[in-house]
């Protein structure tokens, strides 16, 4: 019982990350029908957008250095989504809307063109590999954890996640200080699992470091990182509902995501709809962005993007493609399942299946596109001949 | 620098990977331009090539290598490949568009994913199953390195010259045979299933059949360049068959011009070129980085440059030139008799375009230093600026050429 709902409450944590990011591949492909490549990165934008506000503001000896810790998470999520949302705007305007009339193949490759762009450009600045991302929540620590694993034995279900933490270095190799010269972060290795059986070396590991390097979290609560993806995604979804449904903005963008055309000869100012759409999808996955990156990852790389978008992209395509709510539950369903598999599919099937993980969001994409291509919600449209 | 690129064993190398990318840059022309169907799986089915043809020779080489092994693996490399094609082909040709696009794109990274958890599949071989994430060298299976070519010839230098001229008759037999599927009657359909797919139904075109008749074809040809870069470089892992691979041989046929087969071939060259040049001219340059102190210059070389420009150039080129360098043409007799004829009415254009490349191409074989490189670069630039001025002088006086 309590392994399962551990691994439910982690699939529905990545779910909402997939959905945050899913929201805006949905938009965007209900309103011009183009599959916004570079959505993936402006996630990824958002993570550094994130860490370099609360670098440049919050960090030791810094403006706003005294902040409590929410304070600044939500300054930097607010402050990654305008900027995210900036970003996603200038995109559609110098890339998008010179070809939007040049057909659906000449505006997929430049969607390719502008991700690749987007996410080598960061590599130039940022280098290739993960930059540590200041630590804003940390999760309480449990002393009596210490007890429960000296007498655990290898076999035995621990009731703790146990991590080995080491200092977050940055790219040089330099331990990341504060002004008090501690550690400004650091980076967890679980090394035992909550709801698990115990390996005997990771156990002989746990036992033998120093219980400052050491760090648990109790079996089954939802950590406050968690909470504060829910709650983002559900705050986040309900002002997108209202303002797509009971605002005159949102009646105009369905509107034109219902027939295009026909919207602008209403009067409708298409154009600065679509920029719109961009800057509110652009504006949600800079958020997921940080949160992924300050959260849930505790590093940002130019690569993360990747295939976090792909997966947001796929669970888009399961909810219906077009559909605001579809990409919440098929983000959701995809997180679920990922985790699931992640966790069980070693038991079940082989060893080493789960690392066929990222495989299994690829094939539920392929056997959705056969069997049913409008996904759960999406609604069928007829093509015109 | 590039004073290496005119000796022998460079020259001939550059010319050999350069062989294996027409070759991919064909197939894909036949899928993407001629059947227009929009895949973005290419990188998978060039991978598969390769893995079955260094998986033959891994498994079943001997150090002195022998010509059947080597022809054999080519064989099997196509026939799998197709076979993987037929897989994909069947039922993604169903959808349409974007579509399609998304569907092959996951096939490749599906293939990807297996090929870097590949170290569990024993049944390739008890230790390292097909090697995983880092791969196998194809001399690992009897401890050699050896290969056919090499003991054919019995220098390194003439195992260079061997894969040089193999490639490139694969290039011209590549080339032949496409350019026969696509004057045939499949040809025909394919093409008219591109220009109108509702229409060609109707006119009694079979659409699954010729749709996966010419996905198949174009992976064959794939897994060729696949089995060929196996063997060349006698290594295979899953990192040289990625995505961005995919989307640059995607670059190299939508350059040249989707449907245009000289162009494909011109394409590569370019890209080739630019990319090594490039790739030299990074190694050279200081850039902004970014460290936890804030950001710095950095004197150490940017070897991502080159990502860098390629994305630009692909985001560009569909900007302004969304139909590629030669459209739809192919470099034929007609096509260069206008040429000639615009080249007759004015000398100075084409001639400033030679320039350039002449410059380009003697800077990057002889120069020793950045700093000559980027001179030239800039003239080159400077000649392009020119070029629009010139272009655009004659577009406004009234009795200009007759140049498109």
């Amino acid at each position: 019982m309590n392994e399962f709902l551990i691994q439910l409450l982690h699939g529905l944590t990545l779910g909402a990350l997939f959905a945050q990011v899913a929201i805006g591949y949905t938009m965007v492909y209900g309103i011009i029908k183009l599959i916004n490549f570079a959505h993936s990165e402006f996630y990824m934008a958002g993570g550094f957008a994130g860490l370099l506000s609360l670098a440049y503001l919050c960090g030791p000896g810094k403006p706003l250095d005294t902040l409590p810790g929410s304070a600044q998470l939500l300054l930097g999520v607010l402050l990654a989504g305008l900027l995210v949302a900036a970003l996603a705007v200038l995109t559609e305007r110098l890339a998008y809307r010179p070809i939007r009339s040049s057909g659906r193949i000449a505006a997929l490759l430049t969607a390719v063109g502008v991700s690749l762009l987007l996410q080598n450009s960061f590599i130039a600045v940022f280098g290739n590999r993960e930059t540590a991302f200041p630590h804003v929540l940390e999760d309480a620590r449990y002393p009596r954890w210490r007890v429960a694993l000296d007498e655990l034995q290898p076999g035995q279900v621990s009731e703790y996640l146990i991590a080995y933490r080491t200092p977050i270095r940055d790219w040089k190799g330099n331990v990341l200080k504060d002004a008090n010269e501690k550690p400004l972060g650091y980076s967890h290795i679980n090394l035992v699992r909550a709801g698990q059986a115990v390996n005997a070396k990771n156990l002989e590991q746990a036992r033998s470091s120093s219980i400052e390097n050491l760090y648990a979290y109790p079996a089954v609560t939802v950590s406050k990182k968690q909470g504060v993806i829910f709650f983002s995604l559900l705050l986040s979804s309900l002002a997108l509902f209202v303002l797509v449904q009971h605002t005159r903005v949102g009646r105009a963008m369905r509107a034109v995501s219902h027939d295009f055309e026909t919207a602008s000869l209403m009067g409708i100012n298409t154009s600065a709809i679509v920029a719109l759409t961009f800057a509110v999808g652009g504006f949600l996955a800079g958020m997921g962005g940080v949160l992924a990156g300050g959260m849930f990852i505790g590093t940002v790389a130019p690569m993360m993007g990747f295939m976090l978008g792909l997966k947001a992209f796929v669970a888009a395509v399961l909810g219906g493609i077009g559909s605001i709510p579809g990409a919440l539950l098929g983000g959701l369903a995809l997180g679920l399942v990922e985790q699931m598999t992640q966790h069980y599919a070693d038991r079940m099937f082989f060893q080493g299946a789960s690392a066929y993980r990222d495989a299994i969001a690829f094939l539920i994409l392929i056997g959705i596109l056969l069997v049913r291509p409008t996904g759960l919600l999406g609604r069928f449209e007829g093509e015109k001949v | 620098m590039l004073e290496g690129l005119l000796n022998f064993p460079n020259m001939a190398n550059h010319l050999t990977l350069i062989g294996i990318y027409v070759i991919l840059a064909l197939s894909l022309n036949l899928i993407n331009g001629s059947l227009g169907a929009f895949s973005l799986g290419h990188n998978a089915f060039w991978g598969m090539g390769a893995y079955v043809a260094g998986m033959l020779i891994w498994t079943t080489g001997s150090p002195e290598g022998s010509f059947f092994g080597f022809v054999g693996s080519l064989a099997a490399a196509m026939l799998a490949a197709a076979f993987f094609g037929l897989l994909v082909g069947i039922p993604c040709l169903r959808l349409r568009g974007d579509y399609l696009a998304i569907a092959t794109l996951g096939f490749a990274e599906i293939f990807v994913i297996c090929a870097r958890n590949s170290e569990g599949w024993t049944v390739f071989n008890q230790e390292r199953g097909l090697g995983g994430a880092a791969g196998f060298s194809l001399g690992d299976g009897f401890q050699g390195g050896n290969d056919f070519a090499l003991s054919m010839t019995g220098s390194l230098n003439g195992r260079y010259l061997f894969y040089f001229a193999f490639t490139w008759t694969m290039v011209a037999l590549t080339f032949i045979t496409i350019r026969n599927v696509l004057r045939s009657a499949h040809g025909r359909a394919i093409e008219s299933i591109r220009e109108d797919e509702t229409a060609a139904e109707l006119l009694g075109v079979n659409l699954t059949h010729y749709k996966v008749l010419a996905f198949v074809i174009g992976a064959a040809f794939a897994g060729l360049a696949g089995a060929l870069f196996a063997n060349y470089r006698a290594t295979v892992s899953p990192s040289q068959f990625l995505l961005m691979e995919g989307i640059k041989i995607l670059l190299m046929a939508v350059l040249g011009g989707l449907g245009s087969m000289s162009g494909c071939v011109v394409a590569v060259f370019v890209l080739y070129v630019s990319e090594q040049a490039l790739t030299t001219l990074a190694m050279h340059v200081p850039f902004l980085s970014f460290s936890t102190q804030g950001f710095e210059l950095v004197d150490k070389p940017l070897k991502d440059l080159w990502q860098v420009i390629f994305s630009i150039i692909l985001v560009l080129l569909m900007l302004l030139k969304p139909q590629g360098l030669m459209g739809r043409r192919e470099l034929d007799r007609k096509y260069v008799h206008e040429i000639l004829v615009s080249w007759k009415q004015d000398p100075i254009l084409p001639s400033v375009t030679l320039l350039q490349w002449l410059l380009l191409l003697l800077t990057l074989a002889l120069s020793a230093s950045p700093l000559s490189l980027l001179a030239s670069i800039a003239v080159v630039v400077g000649l392009q600026v020119f070029k629009q001025k010139r272009r655009s002088f004659r577009v406004a006086a009234p009795a200009g050429g007759t140049q498109a």
